[in-house]
């Protein structure tokens, strides 16, 4: 009776709503090209060009975005790019998706996207690919979607084996064969870059061999202080060590140092190209440290920024354009260390000592 | 007039968001005298002492005090001028000892140390002041664990430590005894006699000439006027404050036949605070219960509505065994409770009249849980109008209604679920005399016409007397006496209340 | 004219606060007002306002939920597991879950008269370690079907949002104004006391107010799901402080009993316009997080001063 009539409507116009809607639902799958039709996003300059970070305000995004900016910058005096944006989510995919409608409202030409999950943007860059209006290229972070006009980055699952594969190399070097006791530090369980680089790159190689043992293995967040944590309970536990693999950043270095603070002899440890390390590594060769370093270079931005503008242009480029991880090792860690500049630095960047202490506030 | 005029106020103006509180407010106090103001709920009176005592800022007109202008921008500018002000509101703060709040904001006076106060020496200093004021009151005990009286006492201490030349009392009598309201009574006149100014606001009026020396009459914010106490009656007081002659304060009585017992309670007990009550309750009657403050009334009668699990005894209603392990239960019974914390106990200050009155019956006006908005409208309308609610709109928020007005929101609030046993505890305290009256007129009514029963906790005896069919006393949580309203007289209920055996 | 001396009157200072920043804004930036823009706004604004009404009826009874953020991600990551078998069992058994949480939050807080802020707080670390569990890093799958039909488009009027919105404010609006449970709300976070003794159950009203508040917050993890076509451990994050943030700015007391429904989407319009004009502004995330702060605290802190006078 008075059930009334606002529930009897709101009560039709509910249920219209979900048999209705997904009648107009076609899903589809598609072909999608090796390389970006001739001529696809032409487009007289100047361009407005956005890019959407994962992150901002940590090291390595720092130099990052600067490379970014001094390259935009670059194409700005030549009166190719009027104008470009910068907008970071912090590590917030929702935000992001945020983020980007708003670069996007802004009527950008181009949109560099850093994804902050791999599958939280699919919706909005599938819409956004199937307008055709827009290129979007999508750089630094695994993204599991298919409709991008171009991919840039390195490959993390790269990055893993790479380093794994090498520390393979030196237990067989030791032994005779593959065997000995390894500890292993990820970076943030559940992130991307940490689910390539172990879950998927790291780990399967060292299953491979059943006599590596994985004796210890913790999370050190690529944060040093947090891995040092975790690296000297590690270590305290094992008196056995003969290498140690760990997901990059400041890592390395935190378990050199526990190594080294209690006087445990220095075995192989894999690592990446953080200025410290590579300061430390010359340091300690000499007693029996060694490691390699694949590089997440910090110029990805710079390619990424010049696909815009290839395809702006009118260009056809290769779509995907995931990369092998470049790597310094013993012989070539001389061209890339910079001993004059903190350990803070990421070595494999194009940009210069000088530009470096700008952008750190660095006195001369 | 001999002595000069410590305090004045000229021509003050005070509006809140719809009302003008103060109009052109003239009133002056000599040195060394007891000026009592009254005046109905809402004439205006406790804005005057917030003026007075810096709470907040007049909006026109002057505030002099020994003959300089002051304007005063918080109550600190007051209290340093000798201005001591005993609010009518809780204002200790409940969690730290007696003798911390007696000392709050003064500990540096009394303390050598400039950042660390003696807890000892501050506890022998209190137990000092305590004493000297004849209150026997634990100096560590926390404020919170204090009966009302006591922390009234502890306020009261807290203004005269600080030495004011004026002390302004709002209706400190309140939850006092008549012991404790002789006793304060006593302190006053010493105070007098020191020179001290008192500013006394009451609701007692019987009790003013016993202790002041003029009365300041306000009605609506403004002011009537000032007479001596000795040269106008009490019934005079009532005409200047109503503005209309009050009839006769308590209704008649009317002789009845017993009817069917409605409530039976036998050999209730409460930890040692109750102990073995039996006590019958009939349709139609109203039952007093007198006592002196604190032998267990108002916890018999909360007991039965539930907020105490009893630990023996049992509650009959209608010869019917009743579980009453909640107030939800005791709803249900058909039992409500009225109290003198209105505040605390019956309503939700910052929700509208329509939510606080609302509130018991709502699940009587809903069809799926949603409220039937209209109905509600008109149930609500007719009570405020049955009662003679002044207020705008059913909108208007509690917090700003008048004391009586509070108490009849939360009446109306339990007569709309049509109780058949209401249990009042101190109704009509801090109520002005207009709306008590209107109130002993509607229990009246309602037990005689609408054949409710109703148990009614007072510590004044002229209500006790004037109102209830029948009277028992309580002494030490037990029933010590019974009364049939043509024996009851103060002297027998006083003598049953404090032991002494004819 | 009536209307508005009401609003003047209540602490709607952030209302004329939001209008004047809607005339300058027209002014200064005109494509705030594209179409593309404001259908942005709605689709952001969507999920933080079930967030916020949830949040806010738990805070009307003097309450707090830290968890519903960690409900929000456990809702994305049971729907990547359960949507490809069956769309309504998906549905059914992510509002279950964000029942039985605000049920287990309710207990806690009212029955074993644990603090609301340690107990959400507790449930909330549970869940993020039980979400990373099923679903350790972004993924799974959402049928089209599903996206297509939340996200649902006419033209370029998003009509499935705008439909969630509208659904949500409805409910919210009955339940909080038309029904018995929404003054029993208001009652208890009015004056425990009072209402217990009004004969009231205080501890089922409170413990149903987590209960809506969990289902609020997986309702919209719903959302979330559509939008970002996956599970992923991490969407909830910023959702905790946002909610109890624009319930806060919405004039909503923290101390329980008092806040309305439309200063609750004021606050959600308020967090939602922000970030959007930051970035049309171009303005550095971190001054982003910097004015932010500065708003929260001066709309609140400027209708508390409305408030004394």
């Amino acid at each position: 009776m008075l059930l009334n009539k606002w529930a009897k409507w709101f009560g039709l116009v509910m249920v219209a709503f979900l048999v209705g809607v997904p009648v107009f639902a076609v899903s589809q799958a598609e072909e999608l090209p090796e390389y970006t039709l001739l001529g696809q996003y032409k487009k007289a300059p100047p361009y407005k060009i956005g890019f959407s970070q994962h992150l901002s305000g940590i090291d390595w995004t720092t130099q990052w975005q600067r490379e970014f900016e001094l390259q935009a910058e670059m194409y700005k005096k030549a009166g190719i790019i009027s104008e470009y944006y910068i907008v970071s989510c912090m590590g917030d995919p929702s935000k992001q998706i945020a983020d980007i409608e708003d670069l996007l409202a802004k009527g950008v030409d181009a949109l560099i996207i850093s994804p902050s999950s791999p599958t939280a943007l699919i919706p909005l860059i599938d819409r956004i690919y199937d307008e055709g209006k827009i290129p979007v290229i999508i750089t630094h972070a695994p993204y599991d979607g298919h409709k991008y006009s171009a991919m840039i980055m390195s490959d993390d699952y790269d990055f893993g084996r790479k380093g794994a594969m090498w520390l393979v190399e030196k237990l067989t070097e030791k032994y005779g064969k593959p065997k000995g006791k390894i500890i292993v530090l990820e970076g943030i369980p559940g992130a991307g870059c940490n689910e390539a680089r172990w879950t998927r790159g790291a780990k399967p190689i060292f299953e491979q061999y059943p006599e590596i043992q994985i004796v210890g293995i913790g999370a050190g967040d690529w944060d040093y202080a947090k891995a040092k944590a975790v690296a000297e309970s590690l270590v305290a536990a094992n008196p056995e060590i003969d290498g140690v693999w760990t997901a990059g950043g400041q890592m390395t270095l935190a378990v050199l140092d526990v190594f080294l603070e209690m006087g445990r002899p220095l075995v192989p440890m894999v690592g990446e190209d953080y200025n410290g390390l590579l300061k430390k590594w010359i340091q300690y060769k000499a007693q029996g440290f060694d490691t390699i370093a694949p590089c997440k270079p910090t110029w990805d931005s710079r390619m990424a920024l010049d696909i815009a503008i290839y395809l702006l242009r009118g260009m056809t480029v290769k779509r995907y354009q995931v990369y092998e991880t470049p790597y310094i090792t013993w012989e070539t860690v001389h061209k890339y260390v910079r001993p004059e500049l903190p350990d803070y630095i990421w070595a494999n960047t194009s940009l210069t000592d000088e530009e470096l202490r700008e952008l750190f506030g660095l006195k001369k | 007039m001999p002595a000069e005029e410590i305090v004045q106020m000229k021509k003050v103006s005070k509006a809140f968001p719809g009302i003008q509180a103060l109009k052109e407010v003239t009133f002056s106090c000599y040195q060394g005298e007891i000026h009592a103001l009254v005046g109905e709920n809402g004439a205006g009176k406790s804005t005057m002492i917030k003026i007075l005592g810096g709470v907040f800022p007049p909006d026109k007109g002057e505030i002099v005090v020994k003959g300089r202008l002051c304007h005063f921008k918080s109550p600190s500018d007051a209290q340093r001028l000798g201005i001591g002000v005993v609010h009518q509101e809780f204002s200790l703060v409940p969690y730290i000892s007696v003798a911390e709040n007696l000392f709050l904001g003064m500990e540096k006076r009394y303390s050598k140390r400039r950042f660390w106060f003696h807890a000892a020496n501050l506890c022998r200093r209190a137990e000092e002041v305590l004493s000297s004021l004849g209150l026997e009151i634990d100096p560590r005990a926390l404020v919170c664990e204090l009966g009302p009286a006591q922390q009234k006492w502890v306020e009261i201490a807290k203004a005269l430590l600080r030495k004011p030349e004026v002390l302004i009392l709002d209706e400190p009598t309140a939850p006092f005894s008549n012991q404790e309201v002789s006793h304060l009574f006593h302190l006053l006149r010493e105070l007098k006699r020191e020179g001290t100014t008192v500013v006394y606001i009451s609701h007692r009026l019987d009790e003013l000439p016993q202790i002041a020396d003029r009365v300041t009459v306000l009605k609506d914010g403004e002011k009537v006027g000032t007479y001596a106490i000795n040269e106008i009656t009490e019934d005079e007081l009532i005409l200047r404050m109503t503005g209309r002659k009050l009839g006769e304060l308590f209704p008649p009585k009317r002789k009845r036949t017993r009817r069917n017992k409605i409530l039976e309670i036998r050999n209730l007990c409460l930890d040692d605070i109750l102990r073995d009550i039996n006590l019958d309750l009939y349709e139609g009657e109203i039952l007093g219960i007198g006592g002196l403050k604190g032998h267990g009334q108002d916890i018999l009668l909360r007991t039965i509505f539930g907020v105490y699990p009893l630990n023996r005894g049992e509650i009959r209603v209608y010869g019917k065994k009743a579980q009453i392990r909640s107030p939800r239960d005791a709803c249900r019974l058909g039992i409500a409770l009225v109290t003198d914390r209105k505040e605390v106990e019956g309503l939700c200050m910052v929700l509208p009249i329509r939510h606080n009155m609302a509130l018991p019956t709502l699940h009587q006006r809903q069809v799926l849980g949603f409220i039937q908005m209209k109905k509600e409208t008109r149930d609500l309308h007719s009570m405020a109008n049955a009662l003679a609610i002044h207020a705008p709109s059913l909108g208007q928020r509690v917090r700003q209604l008048s004391g009586g007005n509070k108490q009849k929101v939360v009446i109306g609030k339990w007569l709309l679920t049509d109780p058949r046993i209401i249990l009042a505890i101190d109704p009509t305290a801090g109520i002005d005399v207009a709306t008590k009256q209107q109130l002993y007129h509607l229990f009246r009514r309602l037990a005689d016409e609408g054949n409710k029963s109703i148990i009614l906790v007072s510590s004044e005896m002229k209500e006790l007397l004037g109102l209830c069919d029948r009277i028992v006393v309580m002494r030490e949580g037990g029933i010590v006496a019974e009364f049939g309203s043509d024996e009851a007289t103060e002297e027998n209920i006083l003598r049953a209340a404090i032991g002494v055996r004819r | 004219m009536k209307l508005l001396s009401r609003l003047s009157r209540r602490r709607f200072v952030g209302f004329f606060l939001l209008l004047g920043l809607m005339i300058t804004l027209s002014i200064e930036l005109p494509q705030f007002y594209a179409a593309q823009n404001l259908s942005n706004l709605l689709l952001r604004a969507v999920p933080l306002l079930c967030v916020a009404l949830g949040q806010m009826i738990v805070i009307l009874i003097a309450g707090i939920d830290l968890s519903v953020g960690a409900t929000l991600s456990l809702a994305t990551a049971i729907a990547s597991h359960l949507m490809v078998r069956s769309i309504p069992l998906a549905i059914l058994s992510i509002l279950a879950a964000g029942m039985f949480i605000g049920l287990i939050n309710g207990l806690g807080a009212v029955k074993a008269k644990i603090n609301p802020f340690v107990m959400t707080f507790g449930t909330s670390s549970v869940l993020n370690g039980v979400t990373l569990y099923i679903r350790p890093s972004p993924g799974g799958y959402i049928p089209r079907v599903y996206v297509n039909t939340i996200l649902a488009y006419w033209g370029s009027v998003p009509v499935g949002p705008l439909f969630i919105l509208c659904l949500v404010l409805i409910v919210g609006f009955w339940l909080l104004y038309k029904t018995t449970y929404g003054r029993h709300l208001y009652a208890v976070g009015g004056n425990e006391e009072a209402a217990r003794l009004a004969g009231i159950n205080v501890a089922v009203c409170k413990i149903l107010a987590y209960i809506v508040c969990g289902l609020f917050a997986s309702l919209a993890g719903l959302y979330m799901t559509a939008r970002i076509a996956s599970g992923d451990p991490a969407v909830g994050g910023t959702f905790v402080l946002d909610s109890i943030g624009a319930v806060a700015v919405g004039g909503t007391a923290l101390t329980g009993g008092r806040g309305t429904l439309w200063g609750t989407l004021f606050g959600v319009i308020i967090f939602s316009v922000l970030s959007n004009i930051f970035n049309l502004l171009n303005v550095n995330i971190y001054w982003q997080y910097v004015f932010k702060g500065l708003i929260v605290i001066g709309v609140v802190g400027f209708s508390q001063l409305k408030e004394r006078k």
